[in-house]
């Protein structure tokens, strides 16, 4: 047995959960002293941590099971013959606040679904991945998020809708405009090379141009267009997210922040593997390393929260960052059952 | 979509009534549910109502959440119970009959419409899972989309766990051998290769 097959049947048996520590070991070593097979190893978590599904077979049944859930949800009839007057008036006033309880619920959500059938790639935390879009666009998908196109993509429009954080390569089509939609904002493509970053958890939407141009519309109002150029972002503030920063404005164009030595920029390292943060407070780090690595953290001492740091952190593990981080931010860590804990 | 994601929909349910995580929760979890469902029944109607009436009864249910440790196995074993019930009640033969589903079911993301014009590795990889007998693919399927344990799959398809094991070595050996012969890291390699 050669190798790579060897290789690969120890790859079956960590997925199996049944592999021994010196298996483990030699697993390891295996990748370590050949960088295909580390290339390998990766490729192959990427793949096994991206799911690709359509919400067909959804689509399908959601009407007829919200009228189920809704008419299980309404008051029971009673089958008492005898009522008193003074019970019928409060049982009516009951139905009512429960009828406009689920008008509220119905519209709150609207739904941003673009057609009966979609495509869905998402990416679990710790892992991302590379796709092709039917029309040659090349799509990365960071850690944690997920594209979802329609049945009808380039038939008129070529739209996706994007949650979490992704880099796009267009391609150049005048007749068929490359939208995107997230949760702020809506962008229309007119260039080629740009990152989306669009966390539901994160305090704003953040959109970096790097060639061509796009041109970017606020969901909240749709008379709020700016072009971008390249090298500049803007950054959309998250409506859902609450913030304890005293005011967060509605939208920021600035500029795209060079890394460093080399020209290469900030908000695109992620795609060459490079971890940067310029000045980012300690709480947005944390979350981000969470999705990198997908591990989980818990941060007990507040005060660091809102603490600023900057660095570059090349193919390092999580351990290694941390320990970056806590020589010059003064905390402990410790690992406790697969949780982080800083203190 | 992660596990940490599942657990935040559930508490939405739960605590907040929250259809929209409900919807969620399907689109996470209806595709697969079916295919298995229908692996079992062997008809489309009645596979759809069934993973319909698990999803309404655990919206029914929708406060004992907490107390389920797997939704995964959960949701896979009342679609079975269900399943199984729907076969006595209409005397029909069921054997598991992973064998004759139809093509597409297991993995049902592409169509020829929506094929894909150039190929990322993750495409080509799916497109060969596709090839795989259809009980090789459910098993994948079991484990890599809804994280089910060898020992639940088994129960779950009525096999033993030596025989999901040898499926999900087949899957990824598959997995491997594409890798190896599609990076470009390893294409000197593949050269000298006879095969």
């Amino acid at each position: 047995m050669n190798h790579y097959e060897r290789f690969a049947e120890l790859l079956a048996k960590k997925k199996s959960g049944n592999i021994s520590l010196p298996e483990q070991r030699e697993l390891m070593e295996l990748a370590a002293h050949d960088p295909k097979f580390q290339k390998l190893s990766d490729t192959f978590e990427s793949i096994y941590n991206t799911t690709v599904y359509q919400n067909k077979i959804a689509e399908k049944l959601w009407p007829s099971i919200e009228k189920k859930i809704n008419i299980a949800m309404a008051p029971q009839i009673s089958n008492h013959k005898k009522r008193s007057t003074r019970q019928l008036i409060i049982s009516l006033s009951v139905a009512a606040s429960l009828l406009i309880c689920f008008f509220s619920y119905k519209y709150y959500n609207p739904s941003t679904s673009l057609s009966k059938k979609e495509n869905i790639v998402s990416t679990k935390m710790g892992s991302r991945s590379n796709l092709v879009l039917p029309d040659g666009t090349k799509v990365t998908l960071n850690a944690d998020s997920k594209i979802s196109y329609g049945e009808n993509f380039a038939k008129n429009t070529r739209e996706v809708i994007l949650t979490g954080e992704a880099y796009f390569d267009v391609k150049h089509d005048a007749e068929h405009p490359f939208i995107i939609h997230t949760d702020d904002v809506t962008i229309k493509v007119l260039g080629t090379a740009f990152n989306v970053r669009a966390y539901p958890n994160e305090l704003n939407t953040e959109t970096a141009l790097i060639r061509g141009s796009l041109l970017v519309t606020l969901n909240k109002n749709e008379n709020q267009k700016i072009v971008l150029k390249p090298n500049q972002k803007i950054l959309v503030r998250n409506e859902r997210v609450i913030s304890k920063q005293k005011a967060v404005p509605l939208m920021v164009i600035t500029e795209t922040q060079k890394a460093g030595a080399d020209s290469s920029v900030v908000e695109t390292q992620w795609l060459n593997n490079k971890l940067s943060f310029n000045r980012e407070p300690f709480e947005n780090i944390v979350a981000t390393l969470e999705r990198w690595y997908g591990v989980q953290i818990e941060v007990h001492n507040k005060l660091l929260l809102s603490e600023k740091f900057s660095g570059v952190f090349e193919n390092k593990t999580v351990e290694e960052v941390l320990r970056a981080l806590q020589a010059v931010g003064n905390f402990i860590y410790q690992k406790k059952n697969d949780i982080i804990i800083i203190n | 979509m992660n596990e940490k994601k599942v657990t935040y929909l559930l508490l939405a349910i739960t605590e907040r009534d929250d259809q929209a995580a409900f919807r969620d929760l399907l689109q996470r979890f209806s595709e697969g549910l079916y295919a298995y469902t229908f692996s079992i029944v062997n008809d489309v109607p009645a596979a759809e109502e069934i993973v319909e009436d698990v999803f309404v009864n655990l919206w029914k249910n929708r406060k004992m959440l907490p107390a389920i440790k797997n939704i995964s196995y959960y949701l896979y074993t009342a679609c079975k119970n269900n399943a199984l019930n729907y076969i006595q009640k209409n005397k029909k033969y069921s054997s598991f009959s992973l064998e004759d589903l139809e093509e597409n079911i297991i993995f049902s993301y592409t169509t020829p419409e929506t094929d894909f014009i150039e190929k990322s590795n993750l495409q080509i990889i799916l497109n060969a899972i596709k090839q795989l007998p259809p009980a090789c693919q459910m098993v994948f399927r079991l484990a890599k989309e809804d994280g089910l344990s060898y020992q639940a799959i088994a129960k779950l398809l009525n096999i033993s766990i030596k025989t999901v094991e040898n499926h999900m070595n087949k899957a990824i050996k598959l997995i491997a051998k594409i890798l190896y012969n599609t990076l470009p890291e390893f294409s000197d390699y593949y050269k000298r290769r006879a095969k």
